[in-house]
């Protein structure tokens, strides 16, 4: 038994690294150029990423993997646009985003980005439906469209029996696929998911993940997941391994 | 759909929100309660005002409001049944009667003290004459030319009752005593004590005797709105020029000095006790509203990272402010009709400073005081939601998200 695990873990840090050196290429509609963050402890200065180059092209569905504190969800967030590098670049669709002010910071997220949380985030006073409308309130969506649009992202990960049910009434993997469908209905060009399965069962987490890999496949929409969940890593097609914030 | 989420949160912590909403109604309801016991003791004093010393317009000659006569016969006005005459004409003009004021000698075989005579037309003035509230015995009367009414205070200090007689000395407009003996017909209270202490009611046909002048110093003028006074004075003024271009016309406003100068203090004090109140609301929603800004830091984080920016966040948060004040005004409107019908039902005596008797609280209700305090407390209640709301949004979004929902 010991014997087969161990076996089992052997192949998989292979096939990382087999599938890790296959970098993609072409123009990469997100890019991490020699990316640092550092940030202020007291006196001190704590580097949570160092040196950081990473391409991600349109339409892959990869994993950024490590053990807690490597840096993985500093990643997704510089990624994101939520968050500035200390040193370094990052583009987006090939501009860099540094030159961006806070408002066109916003439309950036609010129309090519998409977020999903290990604690979910959802408006607790929405319902379903409500919850995935919210973003398309900043887009130019009439009420009728954002109303069809949110229903058929519901309909689409499985939730069209919950649409007047509010988080509360929900459990962790229905929260989960609502929190999917808030990101997708968007149609953003990326979805980056923190831990998105670290606060769901087994069994649960691997139908999020299915889900997830089948609206890359289906919608094309790039997922860039963080993890040291094996399940999420034997999932996605290319894992980018940090530790203590540099590339491994 | 703002709208819809800023209702819904509102409620998301139901006893905070009662608190709130607890806190608004209570501000909102002081200012009303002040605003309208102050507003009834204005509106009462003008009242005393205009009914029993001034009427609404008052004419006299350039001579006479500046004191600036060598004789004071010539301040007199020459002819002033053409000037009621065409006063009257007015529909607005409830009345428009000549007087003469004087100040004497009041007394009885064994007391006499100074005072100051009041006259009126007996037949034009009923209604200011009414407006005196006779404490005891009769309103003068044409029937009894040579009676007078007494202010309460002053008979008790002749010790005269009605019905006994007392002496009025004065000086006529050429310089010599004349004096003469008029019957006490009645007490009269204004409710102000200084009126009452020093002040006694003639006819003005038995002061014109008493002064030896056929003539008046002023004309009163009472009007049917009080709110006309301004116009009818600019019109007057245009007319009585071509009468007589020495006349100078001045309001009830103008003359009532006592009355503006409470005014101003009420005004003042009106204006200190609504920013103390208001500070207190501001005060006790920034806790509650801060705290519940507090635990959406989470949420904020949220929908910044989905493209909300900081000022559409701050903006959530005063939608929801401005509807929390809303419900609060809403609330303090039911609030402020409850209480004033309360104390106006208890009748709660009150003595004034310079008034001769306790008189009810009364809190009147306006539209204006309603607006007044729904515009205070709502702009409160925006600016209580703005600053947190705007600390926040200014925390990272990284910072934020790392808050729960």
């Amino acid at each position: 038994m010991f014997y087969t695990q161990v076996t089992v873990l052997a192949i998989r840090v292979r096939s990382y690294k087999i599938v890790y050196m296959n970098k993609p290429s072409g123009p990469f509609l997100l890019e991490a150029r020699n990316v640092s963050k550092r940030y202020p402890l007291g006196d001190l200065e704590v580097s949570a990423l160092n040196g950081i180059t990473l391409n991600v092209s349109q339409g892959e569905f990869m994993a950024l993997a490590g053990p807690s504190g490597s840096g993985k969800t500093t990643l997704l967030n510089l990624l994101g646009c939520i968050d500035q590098p200390s040193s370094g670049e990052i583009f987006f669709d090939s501009e860099p985003v540094a030159t961006k002010d806070e408002k066109a910071l916003s439309i950036l997220r609010a129309k090519k980005v998409g977020f999903i949380f290990q604690t979910f985030n959802l408006i607790p006073v929405l319902n379903a439906v409500e919850n995935v409308e919210y973003p398309l309130l900043l887009l130019d969506c009439s009420a009728k469209e954002r109303r069809q649009r949110a229903e058929q992202a519901l309909r689409e990960v499985g939730m069209e029996k919950f649409f007047r049910n509010r988080p509360n009434q929900l459990s962790g993997g229905q929260r989960q696929r609502l929190a999917i469908a808030r990101a997708m209905v968007k149609t953003p060009r990326v979805i980056l998911a923190d831990e998105p399965t670290a606060n769901l069962d087994r069994k649960t987490g691997g139908e999020i993940l299915e889900l997830m890999e089948h609206l890359n496949i289906n919608a094309g929409v790039t997922f860039i997941l963080s993890s040291h969940d094996l399940a999420v890593l034997d999932r996605v097609k290319r894992v980018f391994r940090l530790q203590d914030g540099e590339a491994v | 759909m703002q709208l819809k989420i800023a209702f819904r949160n509102i409620f998301r912590n139901k006893r905070r929100t009662a608190l709130s909403i607890g806190m608004i109604a209570g501000g909102f309801s002081a200012i009303i309660l002040f605003q309208g016991f102050v507003g009834s003791i204005e509106d009462d004093l003008q009242g005393i005002a205009i009914n029993t010393q001034y009427g609404h317009l008052q004419i006299a000659t350039e001579q006479f409001w500046e004191k600036s006569a060598e004789n004071p016969r010539d301040a007199l006005i020459k002819d002033h049944q053409k000037i009621i005459a065409y006063l009257k004409s007015n529909p607005h003009v409830t009345y428009a009667t000549g007087r003469l004021t004087f100040g004497g000698l009041i007394g009885t075989r064994d007391r006499s003290v100074t005072a100051m005579g009041l006259s009126f037309d007996v037949a034009g003035e009923k209604q200011k004459i009414d407006a005196l509230r006779i404490k005891s015995g009769n309103a003068l009367s044409e029937e009894k030319p040579y009676a007078a009414l007494l202010g309460s205070s002053l008979a008790s200090k002749l010790g005269v009752k009605n019905g006994e007689s007392v002496n009025i000395l004065a000086y006529t407009y050429d310089g010599v005593i004349n004096a003469i003996e008029l019957d006490v017909s009645g007490q009269f209270t204004t409710g102000l004590s200084e009126l009452d202490e020093n002040t006694f009611v003639l006819p003005l046909q038995t002061a014109q005797r008493l002064q030896d002048t056929g003539l008046v110093e002023k004309i009163i003028v009472g009007l049917d709105s009080t709110a006309l006074t301004d116009d009818l004075r600019l019109e007057f003024a245009r007319e009585l020029q071509k009468i007589d271009p020495s006349l100078r016309i001045k309001t009830w406003f103008d003359l009532a000095q006592f009355f503006r100068e409470l005014q101003a203090y009420y005004h003042a004090q009106n204006i200190f006790l609504e920013v103390i109140i208001l500070s207190l609301v501001l005060l006790g929603i920034l806790n509650t509203v801060g705290m519940a800004v507090f635990e959406r830091t989470g949420e904020i984080g949220t929908i910044r990272s989905m493209g909300y920016t900081r000022h559409q966040v701050i903006a959530q948060f005063v939608t929801e402010g401005a509807l929390l004040g809303l419900t609060g005004a809403f609330a303090g409107v039911f609030l402020s009709i409850a209480l004033s019908s309360l104390v106006n039902v208890l009748e709660i005596p009150l003595i004034a400073p310079g008034a001769t008797g306790p008189f009810p609280i009364y809190v009147g209700l306006s539209l204006a005081a309603f607006q007044n305090a729904a515009l205070l407390t709502i702009t409160s209640a925006v600016i209580a939601a703005a600053i947190p709301a705007f600390r926040a949004s200014k925390v990272e979004i990284v910072e934020a998200l790392k808050h729960n929902i």
